[in-house]
């Protein structure tokens, strides 16, 4: 159930739209407390949320931590859960990241030197991920879009979602209008969005 | 806001780059009952920010960490904040949350203050609206003899609802949260509870998307506390000088 290949196959899903009665009966099973149900949000969200906490934190440990307290919050708050806003793995993937830019900037906050590691260092220390060539060659197709992306979009989005700058932070640290900013993450996402809708014809 | 304006930000949004009024003021905007491409325009920005996700290499995460999950999750039933609580029916029930709180209090205290510290200090210096209430909080955070109170749901303890900044020497104190939804028709209200007395009403906690602050009037902890506790109210605090619906309370500590 963590292989890559069915991870990815399900975010197709959701991008087209399949699984959102799905994810609305998953969401209310979790809120009348059924355990299996988040056991089962769980595999299909985790590995893509541990790699955006890793992506974040630049440690596993705080990383893994993060994805902890993100489920335990999913938990408590699946009955918040609007199927009509997204997928249930991206809603719980923005609480994953959330929680994760929370001890980030509790970090900051303390003057912490911020340790970055390569990502292979932060990777090191947990289980390989097994992922099927298929499954590999997708997430590189969405990779090298990602790559292709005009780096000014690109920096943009990844400031904002990665390193958790608002628009206004984003705007100063790159010397542009914020109306740039918005324009650069909305073209990005477009680019991105297409991807995966191509991916999933 | 128009749903123009919105179709604008919704990239912003979806990728975490708005500020938390803004945010806030979307999230509104999805709740009116007609839009014009708002939700179509919700879901490709999220289906890019999904691909930007799946983008990276998948990490699968240790077994230890859905075990942690697992401890961490309250029994079946038990989890969920009560309807309502009834103030004279609800002596008993905290003087029970009390006890569990406390002793959950005390296994966790020996690693958790300076993590509550650090996590205190990060919400406070994100809020805006309240300054007065916000220095009080810095200057709380900056006494050593300052100590941290989780508030949690009356059924389950694990689950923190705010956090309050207590200086039991000075009799000073601040609830600050960043988990509470704000709501238009209702407000949260800090109350002190003190023996078998009728609690008191304290200030009224507001902010944007879940993070607010309140500062707790020295006044009402001259005499001391047993408790502080965290309730849902109609609009402008109770209406009776009694809590409405207890949401979390969390034991005061002693001076």
């Amino acid at each position: 159930m963590y292989g890559s290949e069915a991870m990815f196959l399900w975010l197709l899903a959701t991008a087209a739209g399949g699984r959102g009665r799905d994810d609305a009966t998953l969401l209310r099973r979790i809120a009348a407390g059924d355990q299996g149900s988040l056991r089962t949000l769980y595999e299909r969200a985790a590995p893509v949320a541990l790699a955006v906490a890793v992506r974040i934190l630049g440690s596993r440990g705080e990383a893994e931590e993060a994805v902890q307290d993100a489920f335990v919050q999913a938990w408590q708050r699946a009955e918040t859960y609007d199927e009509r806003r997204g997928p249930a793995v991206g809603w719980v993937t923005s609480i994953v990241r959330s929680r994760a830019l929370d001890r980030l900037r509790a970090r900051a906050s303390l003057g912490r030197t911020a340790q970055a590691m390569s990502d292979a260092g932060a990777l090191a220390g947990g289980p390989a991920q097994m992922e099927s060539v298929e499954g590999r060659q997708r997430r590189l197709r969405v990779h090298e879009a990602l790559c292709q992306l005009p780096e000014e979009q690109r920096a943009s989005l990844e400031l904002a979602y990665f390193a958790g700058l608002t628009q206004k932070e984003i705007a100063e640290s790159t010397a542009v209008p914020i109306g740039t900013v918005k324009t650069r993450c909305r073209l990005a996402l477009q680019k991105l969005a297409s991807i995966l809708e191509e991916e999933g014809s | 806001m128009t749903c123009a304006e919105f179709k604008e930000a919704v990239a912003l949004y979806a990728a975490g780059a708005l500020p938390p009024t803004e945010a806030a003021q979307l999230e509104a905007h999805l709740e009116g009952p007609r839009h014009e491409g708002c939700f179509e325009a919700l879901r490709e920005a999220l289906r890019g920010v999904e691909a930007l996700a799946a983008s990276l290499p998948p990490a699968r995460p240790r077994d230890e960490v859905w075990r942690n999950i697992e401890k961490r999750l309250s029994p079946r039933g038990g989890r969920r904040v009560p309807a309502s609580v009834a103030l004279a029916a609800s002596a008993a029930a905290v003087a029970i949350a009390l006890s569990w709180l406390v002793s959950a209090r005390a296994r966790r205290q020996s690693d958790d203050a300076a993590r509550q510290r650090e996590l205190c200090l990060e919400q406070v210096r994100s809020l805006t609206g309240d300054e007065e209430a916000q220095r009080e909080a810095l200057s709380l955070l900056a006494s050593p003899s300052s100590q941290f109170v989780t508030l949690a749901a009356p059924s389950d303890a694990t689950q923190p609802l705010a956090r309050a900044i207590v200086d039991p020497r000075t009799h000073r104190a601040v609830v600050v949260s960043t988990v509470l939804q704000p709501r238009s028709d209702r407000d949260y209200q800090v109350w002190v509870i003190r023996g078998q007395e009728p609690p008191r009403p304290g200030a009224l906690l507001r902010g944007a998307r879940g993070t607010a602050l309140a500062q707790v009037a020295p006044a009402l902890l001259e005499r001391g506390a047993d408790a502080i506790a965290l309730s849902l109210e109609p609009p402008g605090g109770s209406p009776n000088g009694k809590p409405t619906q207890v949401l979390a309370v969390g034991p005061f500590p002693k001076s």
